[in-house]
């Protein structure tokens, strides 16, 4: 069974409306409407509360579903995340060089300038995301 | 008259600066709380205080093991932090920028 159908079931045994839910969670009556169509999968925290709501264990909430425990693990991939990370340090590197050579030409510069700042900006979220 | 400009972009980018350690503060504290992590104020304190994100990596490593309890954590607090922390940051960005296109052209 997938989460969605299993969220579904456990939510009408419990007789939650998709309302009641979503304001227990903090979540918009849509995003449980998501889960529960497997459009998207929640994630850990709301699992956890999920489980704590229903008095059931991860694993038994879960039961075996495989591609959402993926979808944690694609988010939460750091070999992925350093790897973007190194990606984006490089470009850093290049443009401070560029900045270095065409510092003369405003225009050059600030366009340098702002693909320096896009890049350190999206280090830091990377960084965030991953707290 | 760019002087003048120059000082006051300066300000605010210090007040910026601001802003983004103590947001950062607030994140790192929540989610060392959630994660029961001895000492937690001290822990945030030193990683919002320290620079090139060497503070986060550290902290992400330090982490490890400590796996997040629901009832001590606020993931409607985290969202919103995480936002702020991340929007300042992009403001922290603009002024550098403003201010080196005025160190630039002058």
């Amino acid at each position: 069974m997938l989460i969605g159908e299993q969220l579904k079931k456990i939510r009408e045994e419990h007789l939650l409306s998709q309302e009641n839910l979503a304001e227990i969670l903090d979540v918009s009556r849509q995003t449980i409407s998501n889960w529960e169509n497997t459009k998207s999968y929640p994630d850990i925290e709301r699992v956890m509360r999920m489980s704590e709501i229903y008095h059931l264990s991860l694993d038994e909430l879960l039961k075996g579903d495989t591609k959402m425990v993926q979808s944690w693990l694609d988010a939460t991939d750091s070999k992925r995340t350093v790897k973007q990370l190194v990606v984006l340090l490089l470009i850093n590197l290049l443009a401070l060089i560029g900045l270095l050579i065409f510092n003369q030409n405003i225009w050059v510069a600030v366009s340098l300038m702002a693909i320096l700042a896009i890049c350190v900006v999206s280090c830091f979220y990377l960084l965030i995301k991953l707290i | 008259m760019n002087l003048i400009v120059l000082i006051f972009i300066l300000i605010l980018m210090i007040l910026a600066v601001f802003v983004v350690a103590y947001l950062l503060w607030r994140l790192i504290n929540l989610d060392a709380t959630a994660r029961n992590i001895a000492h937690p104020k001290l822990l945030s304190f030193l990683v919002a205080g320290t620079q090139n994100g060497i503070g986060i990596f550290t902290y992400l490593a330090l982490r490890r093991g400590h796996d997040i309890q629901a009832p001590l954590d606020n993931p409607k607090l985290r969202e919103k932090l995480k936002i702020s922390v991340l929007l300042s940051y992009v403001l922290l960005m603009l002024l550098t920028i403003c201010l080196l296109v005025i160190i630039l052209k002058y």
